[in-house]
């Protein structure tokens, strides 16, 4: 009985607590913004141009003033900037609501292989960290599974809407991978070089069992499906099944991985799996092997710039710097923030990358055009160009500043209400004195 | 709530009773097999699915659904063998020191006597001996526990993982039986321990008539009660299961028949060291016997002589007559138990094998010796696979390359006995591991 009163406690809890979530409406339509400073990415800077977003779409993104046909609400955007909206390449975002309240924890199923876990089908759209991040301009992540070593499926998301459905960009973006480590785990490890040895080999060898089984498997399927006749259907796997797409190309691997040694297993892995896109993740020490990653034309989700060197004799600044050094080497970079509600800072850690040797233009890019590349939507995001998604935000200045106030935000052509759960405690709690 | 509770419970079974999906079927292909009866096939290749061998030979199309292992005429593939009777995985003995009341009329336990123990709840596969019985090229056991008179059932296992109810093939085969006493308690000595078998035989007899008897009219008879100790025996005086006896020497030979022929019991002699003595016994009293290949050690001036034929530049010193005289006797006697096995294939018998007495480290050098000193690799070949196998009744199950009979071999680099051959592969019920 009394786990009964707690649970209609809860209710009641759940019920009052939607009072504090955001009411106002998106506007969506046909909308014109003028004599803005447009950052297209893919076709440079106009100094003076026109947008026209019409029905979620961009249909037009041009120097110049604007003759407007009629029907197009105008946001005069002079002297303003207009960037498309960023897009973080890694995070736990709709997944994970509160780290310290296990409920509200959906990012790690049990399990050492789980490629038939979907990031897209947990997502919760009406997570209050969605709108802390999107106001900042970041208009689209990455979400992915975290447990075990093949995770799941992680997915590409715009930071509004009702559903997974409304949300997903790439619903299956990517199958998420963890390489094992092959040093010590910390300085509580008391295992000595033999034992690490061992465990990584045994690790990895269990790793190339599941993942010949599961080339096997897609093999297998591939030779009945060509030519059923004479052949008993072979038993679905679920698991398996869920892999099938990495091995025909069209769904990249990210594998997250972070130290130097582990960095080269890992690329003389994947140079052993030929016809498969693979993309590093994290890659903390990128920067020492930039050269070996850029020979193995892997692409790299580099994140968080924004920590602690991971060597103590490391200079301070080699978080900062691994983005723009692993550019240099020839590495195509996207920025992730491996955050959940702080994943609005995506925008200072790209801004200290540029900062620290990746420059603004990459750094840009890094956020916007190349993680787009890399999760194969750069049809539909990452660009101010005509015939994509409206997703972009307007500033006042470079959004890589602290200093700098995003204005405006389109998603997927909804021009979203500048309201999250910071304004609104803001609002609440800034003039206390007038009511009581 | 208990209902709650059931409903939970049904589920999580129902969740654990799934099985992991697996690959169909597995193939080797272009490896060179050996027969249990010790022939060779070239260029061949093996199909086998759900644990059981589907195709053999060089005329077999490797199905599409067949996970397939190239060996490159390189693997050779020889039929799992089998422990006839084996105390790997079997705890030790528990030392008891407590005194015993009336040491002239002790509880069975104390005396030895537990033919209800069941080695299932007992043994441990992770021990090391079961992962040097593997090494060996065993792929099945017949364990039973360590003990003394009547140390209790024996049970056939797969050596596959570390769950003994996963590697159970066949439960409840035979008793254990040796002319082993306690030496605290009664019976202490041979002549005691043989009327006790006598005693347990009459007692066991009389409790099943009385049993019967009270069952089919329970108002003319009184209740006799239950004995767990006696109705373990019932099934070895029904002749429905046999009594595997550990005995070695002649003497001791010739009393277990005798009790045999008396009491009316299968026997199946283990051990049987001295086996040229008695071989014509054997086969006269038709016992199936499973030979131990625990060898007695080289006289060390054998070695001593090889070495220096081998050291040109020493003359050897003549040996006085009367040391060559000991020493032809002393090499006659130790010819004598190397070629055991052997004298009973020369008697016409089918020995089997049994691990017992034997040190794993030294198998791989006991092979040597035993095919040095005439055995041939088919004998060899047969003990440790189809005799075996048949004296436990398994013989249409396992122990032959054959379709229909179990998944179950060992692959290696070169044939097994030759120097430097190494295990690559082994199969155990289907289960495919790498072993490198």
């Amino acid at each position: 009985m009394k786990k009964l009163n707690l649970f209609l406690v809860l209710c009641f809890w759940a019920v009052t607590s939607l009072q504090a979530q955001i009411t106002e409406k998106p506007e969506y339509g046909k909308f014109a913004i003028t004599n803005a400073k447009i950052y297209t990415v893919t076709n440079g800077i106009i100094e003076q141009g026109f947008i026209l977003i019409d029905n979620g779409v961009i249909t037009e993104v041009t120097a110049g003033v604007a003759k407007l046909p009629a029907g197009y609400k105008v946001i005069n955007a002079q002297g303003k900037s207009v960037y498309p909206g960023f897009i973080d390449s890694g995070t736990l975002l709709g997944l994970r609501e509160i780290e310290a309240v296990p409920v509200t924890n959906d990012q790690a199923e049990i399990g050492e292989f789980t490629p038939n876990m979907r990031a897209f089908t947990a997502i919760n759209p009406a997570s209050v960290n969605i709108p802390v991040t999107r106001v900042n301009g970041v208009t689209t992540v990455i979400a992915h599974p975290v447990n075990g070593t093949i995770a799941g499926k992680s997915t590409l998301i715009n930071l509004f809407g009702y559903s997974p459905d409304s949300m997903a960009v790439v619903a299956d973006a990517a199958l998420q991978m963890e390489w094992p480590s092959s040093g010590k785990r910390g300085f509580w490890d008391q295992r000595d070089e033999k034992k690490i040895k061992e465990d990584f080999e045994k690790t990895l060898k269990n790793i190339n069992d599941y993942w010949e089984k599961a080339r096997f498997y897609n093999d297998m399927m591939s030779a009945y499906e060509a030519n059923p006749k004479g052949k008993s259907k072979p038993d679905k796997n679920v698991e398996w099944d869920a892999m099938r797409p990495v091995f025909n190309g069209s769904l990249p691997v990210v594998i997250d991985v972070n130290r130097e040694n582990d960095i080269l297993e890992a690329l003389k892995w994947i140079k052993e799996h030929k016809g498969i896109k693979f993309v590093l993740s994290s890659a903390s020490e990128g920067w020492r092997v930039a050269d070996k990653i850029a020979e193995a034309g892997v692409p790299c989700l580099v994140g968080p710039t924004l920590r602690t060197i991971s060597r103590s004799y490391d200079n301070y600044q080699a978080p900062y710097q691994n983005a723009g050094k692993l550019h240099k080497a020839g590495v195509m970079v996207a920025i992730r923030t491996g955050e959940t509600e702080n994943t609005r800072n995506l925008n200072y850690n790209a801004g200290y990358a540029a900062a620290y040797g990746l420059g603004t233009e990459e750094a840009l890019k890094a956020v916007t055009i190349n993680p787009a590349k890399i999760f194969g939507a750069d049809s539909k995001i990452g660009s101010l160009e005509k015939g994509k998604m409206a997703n972009l935000m307007i500033t006042n200045g470079d959004p890589f500043e602290p200093l700098t106030n995003i204005e405006t935000v389109f998603i997927n052509g909804y021009k979203i209400p500048m309201i999250s759960r910071q304004t609104q405690l803001f609002e609440e709690y800034k003039d206390r004195d007038s009511t009581n | 709530m208990s209902k709650l509770g059931v409903g939970v419970a049904a589920v999580l079974l129902s969740v654990s009773s799934v099985q992991a999906q697996e690959i169909p079927a597995y193939a080797f292909k272009n490896v060179t097999i050996h027969t249990h009866d010790g022939k060779t096939v070239e260029k061949a290749s093996i199909v086998w699915r759900n644990g059981s061998i589907e195709a053999v030979g060089t005329n077999v199309t490797v199905p599409f659904d067949a996970k397939t292992v190239d060996g490159g005429d390189s693997l050779h593939i020889y039929p799992g063998f089998i422990d006839g009777y084996s105390e790997i995985a079997s705890p030790d003995m528990k030392r008891d020191n407590s005194r015993v009341e009336r040491p002239g009329e002790p509880p069975y336990d104390k005396a030895g006597i537990e033919p209800q123990r069941s080695p299932f709840a007992e043994v441990d596969f992770k021990k090391k001996d079961v992962s040097d019985a593997k090494k060996a090229g065993f792929t099945m056991a017949a364990i039973g526990l360590k003990g003394m008179m009547l140390p209790g059932k024996m049970d056939v296992y797969y050596l596959a993982g570390d769950d003994a109810q996963a590697n159970l093939l066949e439960s409840d085969i035979a008793q254990k039986g040796a002319f082993k006493n306690s030496r605290s308690v009664y019976p202490s000595t041979l002549m005691g321990t043989i009327v006790k078998f006598r005693q347990l035989w009459a007692d066991a007899s009389a409790l099943q008539v009385k049993q019967k008897n009270y069952q089919a009219e329970p108002s003319k008879f009184s209740d006799p009660g239950r004995d767990e100790v006696l109705e373990a025996l019932y099934p070895v005086i029904n002749k429905e299961q046999p009594l595997f006896f550990e005995v070695d020497e002649k003497e001791d030979v010739e009393r277990v028949i005798k009790l045999k022929n008396e009491l009316g019991f299968n026997l199946v002699i283990v051990s049987a060291k001295q086996a040229f003595r008695y071989a014509d016994l054997l086969k006269k009293e038709k016992v199936p016997v499973l030979v131990s290949l625990d060898l007695p050690k080289e006289p060390e001036w054998k070695a001593e002589k090889e070495k220096a034929k081998k050291d040109t530049t020493k003359v050897e010193k003549p040996v006085p007559a009367d040391v060559q005289a000991f020493r032809d006797k002393q090499w006659a006697a130790y010819a004598d138990y190397v070629k055991n096995l052997k004298s009973l294939y020369d008697a016409g018998l089918n020995p089997g094998f049994t691990s017992y007495g034997l040190k794993w480290k030294d198998f791989a050098k006991t092979i040597e010796t035993l095919k040095e000193m005439g055995l041939s690799e088919s004998d060899l070949l047969k003990s440790l696979t189809v005799n075996t196998a048949a004296v436990l009744g398994l013989n249409d199950k396992v122990g032959k390359l054959e379709k229909g009979f179990s998944a179950s071999f060992t692959v290696t680099s070169k044939p097994m006995f030759e120097k430097k051959s190494k295990q690559v592969y082994q199969v155990v019920k289907g289960e495919l591991n790498d072993v490198n």
